[in-house]
């Protein structure tokens, strides 16, 4: 029997989403301290996701506060057909996407980093593994990941979010998000039996 | 009830049965097959390290503060942008306007009969005077204080019936500055609304120099 690992309470679900909402209400009506707390709420949340889409932190920066100030402007007109979590993220999926067309730089250093390390890691599957390697390895596998797969998988584990709530984030089908993560899978599998032995 | 799920379903699901978020039914269909299924046990147990480490990944160190200071910085320069570009507008208009009324007046000048060229200095009083207004209402700020008992929730719920957006204070009096959108009717509409409303003490425009 497999234990559940991870539920999502959605009495929890539900609270945080209305203390969003009463925020989002005040920042409506031109409330600095609403603004401030909710920004706060979601600032390392938005950085993690935009960095994890750019590659680069100044640009991840620049994006937090350009989707706080979409947030800001739009505020009163968010019509609650959503999470207010999951519009937010929806905001930042575009702005990360638009930052990287704008500034490929980091990946083309990362197309021009020596890849002798990963190649490394990977070549030794009976060896124990550090923690800090296999953190190096996932950041790695997940960089080699297309950044629509890499989102996917992002907002799957890191923020728990369901098939459905993604398909709203990044404005596609419920059956794309399910395909896109399967092939991330496929391209992650080369490192994911490494990090399945650990556990068994 | 447990819906029957096959192979290759239940492999596309895992991912989402490890976070938690999959429907009763769909996770009760998952559970049933990974039960009697060892490779998709295999890939839930990669699915479960997965999430572990993805979660453990640290979050980089920066204090959302100075960024949230930063957006207000911007905030404000959008704000006096948008003033500024507003502003030109108006001037431009008024000096397409004065130069439109110096035509006619020279058209006038060169042998149209007196009584145009009367016309004429009264058409430019009237364009000094939109010119005026313009500046005027290129502000669209008021300047509000609120009952003393009022709270956070009333004050918003205020400003939020004119449309407005706190852009200041309160200052040590009490004062707040309020952005009203839309166009100058509006401004004035909200003026009066304002001043009618006893849960508001003093609301007069930003730019006059009678707020408390």
């Amino acid at each position: 029997m497999v234990d559940r690992p991870h539920t999502r309470t959605k009495q929890n679900e539900t609270s945080d989403d209305a203390v969003d909402l009463a925020l989002l209400e005040r920042i409506g009506g031109g409330d600095r301290g609403a603004f401030r707390e909710l920004y706060v709420k979601y600032y390392h949340p938005l950085l993690r996701f935009i960095y994890r889409i750019t590659g680069q932190l100044e640009s991840a920066q620049e994006g937090v506060n350009d989707v706080m100030l979409v947030v800001w402007q739009n505020g009163k007109a968010f019509q609650g057909r959503s999470r207010v979590a999951t519009w937010i993220l929806g905001i930042a999926y575009r702005k990360a996407l638009k930052l990287r067309q704008s500034s490929r730089r980091w990946w083309e250093r990362f197309k021009a980093e020596d890849v002798g390390n990963y190649d490394e890691l990977l070549a030794a599957p009976g060896e124990h593994r550090e923690a800090g390697d296999l953190q190096d390895l996932l950041e790695k596998g997940m960089r080699t990941l297309p950044v629509k797969q890499r989102a996917v998988v992002e907002l799957t584990y890191f923020y728990g979010y369901s098939y459905e709530e993604i398909a709203a984030i990044v404005d596609c089908p419920v059956n794309t998000v399910k395909t896109r993560m399967f092939h991330a899978r496929a391209r992650l599998k080369d490192i994911l039996p490494a990090l399945a032995k650990d556990d068994m | 009830m447990t819906k029957l799920l096959n192979h290759e379903e239940t492999f596309e699901l895992l991912p989402w049965f490890v976070n938690g978020t999959l429907s009763d039914t769909e996770h009760a269909g998952v559970e049933h097959h990974v039960r009697n299924c060892l490779p998709c046990r295999i890939a839930l147990l990669e699915q479960a390290q997965l999430e572990k480490l993805l979660k453990q990944q640290p979050i980089v160190p920066l204090s959302a503060e100075p960024a949230f200071d930063r957006l207000l910085d911007e905030i404000g320069a959008e704000r006096r942008r948008a003033l500024g570009s507003s502003r030109a507008s108006s001037a431009f208009s008024g000096v397409f306007a004065r130069h439109a009324v110096t035509a006619a007046v020279l058209v006038a000048s060169l042998g149209v009969a007196s009584w145009l060229a009367t016309l004429g200095r009264d058409a430019l009083r009237d364009s000094e005077f939109v010119t005026l207004t313009g500046q005027t209402a290129a502000d669209f700020e008021l300047d509000i204080v609120f009952a003393d008992e009022l709270s956070a929730a009333e004050r918003n719920a205020i400003i939020g019936d004119v449309d407005g957006v706190i852009t200041a204070g309160p200052n040590d009096v009490g004062r707040y500055r309020v952005r009203i959108g839309g166009n100058p009717q509006q401004v004035e509409d909200a003026l009066e609304r304002l001043r009618a409303d006893r849960r508001v003490r003093f609301a007069g425009r930003a730019f006059e120099e009678n707020a408390p």
